[in-house]
């Protein structure tokens, strides 16, 4: 039975004669022998000639068409890709050139570009714009406020012996530089021996001049010089006012001279200054000389006549300008004694 | 009559392969050189489809499928065998893709694709290959061929693919090599446990063979 397994395995082979010699040697005997393997060997034929034997299937009438067409389709997705890439010999070769070249021009372009823009950029940079401060541009209606301002100071400072010290205006925001301050000021005590009346008529045209110019001018550098001229006269003056009594501050105020004769220079000297005294005189300065006798005071407006009037009774009088009828100012006087 | 190719790069074609001028034309684009090549094959390659599948319209999907694969790799192909051995290989590698598509939707749903218990003789009206000499022979022909395909079907696929390309395709031992790649060993066993199977199926269906 083992043997008729094995010649069964061999029997389909032995049919194709595919078997080697040996095989089908061993085959053909064993079959002489066995009632079974034959019986196998025939279904075994049959069952190789009824499927030889199946008929064919024809194909359809559209079969041939619907393959072409879908093989039609097929082609048409890949020629877009073969037209670009095919013959690779020819194509690759030149897209590579081409690919390389834009890149170069690309970057070539890019260059030029960026050239172009720093050319352009360092003149479109806008010009730093320096600002004036607007507060630093003087107003003309402040400048006698400062000055009187500065006259007060220095009037002050001078019953005190002081150097006044004026501070600018609000209205004139521009620093006040001390060094220059201190400068001045050293300049000041150089000057005090000065003729101060003399000094004092100069600084007060000065200052009225600088004034005009300040009511015109915006410039604060022109500013800021009127303002230290006016600080400078006004030092000037304190400088004297330190030495000696404070001089009347000028600028501004209307001044009268009075020529006054007599016989004693220093008696009139004397009653002149208590007249003044009591007449409430403010600066009062007398000043003795060889031939004359000056005494100059700040007095009230309002009390000029009656000045007069009381000094026509110590000498022969003869007085200056006539002033405007203005009580609230004061009248700065200059008094000159004289020897009849 | 040989000449050289350069789909082989050089190489000596296979002599005898009178597809081979029409490969290349198909290779260099040609859809109408190709259509040659459907014309010469497609019945032959519809009827090894049929036998694998056991069905006439799966067996359509299968070779036009096998078809537009075939020319989608054509430049592929290179004439160390025959462009007909590389073709029916191709549908039947196809054949077996979809068989196991169906096996696994079959067994998802539960059903079995083993029907050689239940052959019905109606199943052969579904095939078109009428022949008009033989009426009542048409129809005895017809139920047989159903219950020997309902057998061929039971078959595992391995011994399905060398009985149909050697006992209903005539194929000779080294073309079923060529088209399967199998070692002549294998492909003998097989073949000689393919036919067996299909002994004792038919044994059980028809009876006395």
């Amino acid at each position: 039975m083992k043997i008729c397994k094995e010649i069964e395995e061999k029997l389909s082979l032995y049919l194709d004669n595919m078997l080697s010699a040996e095989d089908k040697l061993a085959v053909e005997e064993h079959l002489k022998s066995c009632s079974d393997c034959p019986i196998v060997l025939v279904q075994l034929q049959k069952t190789k000639n009824l499927v030889n034997n199946l008929a064919e299937v024809e194909t359809p009438a559209w079969f041939q068409q619907r393959i072409m067409a879908k093989v039609r389709r097929e082609a048409g997705k890949g020629s877009f890709v073969r037209k670009l890439f095919y013959p690779l010999r020819i194509k690759i070769p030149v897209q590579i050139f081409a690919a390389i070249f834009i890149s170069v021009l690309a970057v070539y372009v890019y260059r030029a570009g960026e050239e172009e823009v720093q050319k352009v950029v360092p003149l479109s940079t806008p010009a730093t714009v320096t600002e004036v401060p607007q507060g630093k541009i003087p107003e003309p209606r402040s400048v006698p406020a400062l000055v009187t301002k500065e006259k007060v100071a220095v009037s002050k400072g001078a019953g005190e012996g002081k150097i006044a010290e004026s501070e600018p205006s609000a209205s004139l925001s521009l620093p006040k530089p001390a060094s220059m301050k201190r400068g001045v000021q050293s300049e000041n005590t150089r000057e005090r021996n000065a003729d101060m009346l003399k000094d004092v008529k100069e600084s007060d045209l000065s200052i009225s001049q600088v004034n005009k110019r300040a009511s015109i001018s915006m410039n604060p550098v022109e500013s800021f010089n009127v303002q230290s001229a006016k600080k400078k006269g006004t030092n000037i003056i304190g400088a004297t006012a330190k030495k000696s009594k404070a001089p009347p501050a000028r600028s501004e105020k209307q001044e009268t001279s009075i020529l006054l004769r007599v016989a004693d220079i220093s008696a009139a000297g004397s009653k002149v200054e208590k007249l003044l005294l009591e007449l409430e005189a403010k600066n009062i300065n007398k000043r003795r000389m060889p031939d004359k006798t000056i005494l100059t005071a700040e007095l009230k407006n309002q009390e000029v006549i009656n000045f007069t009037e009381r000094l026509s009774k110590i000498g022969q009088v003869e007085t200056g300008a006539v002033f405007p009828d203005n009580t609230e100012t004061n009248i700065f006087v200059v008094i000159n004694i004289f020897s009849e | 009559m040989l000449w050289m190719s350069n789909i082989t790069g050089g190489k000596k074609a296979i002599g005898g392969d009178e597809d081979l001028e029409y490969v290349i034309l198909c290779q260099k684009g040609s859809t109408e050189a190709f259509e040659v090549l459907v014309e010469r094959h497609q019945k032959k390659m519809l009827n090894i489809a049929f036998r694998m599948m056991g069905d006439y319209d799966e067996a359509c999907d299968v070779t036009q499928e096998a078809f537009v694969a075939a020319y989608k790799s054509i430049r592929k192909f290179k004439a160390e065998a025959k462009f007909s051995t590389w073709l029916y290989r191709i549908v039947i590698n196809c054949a077996k893709n979809r068989l196991k598509q169906l096996r696994d939707l079959a067994r998802h749903k539960g059903v079995s694709l083993n029907n050689s218990e239940e052959v019905k003789p109606e199943d052969g009206l579904i095939h078109p290959f009428i022949n008009d000499t033989n009426p009542g022979m048409q129809l005895e022909i017809r139920e047989r061929d159903v219950q020997i395909q309902q057998c061929i079907a039971s078959l595992d696929e391995e011994y399905r693919e060398v009985l149909v390309l050697r006992d209903i395709q005539g194929f000779s031992y080294e073309e079923i090599r060529g088209i399967l790649k199998m070692p002549e060993g294998t492909l003998k066993s097989r073949l000689s446990r393919a036919r067996n199977a299909l002994k004792d199926c038919l044994l059980k269906v028809i009876g006395d063979l």
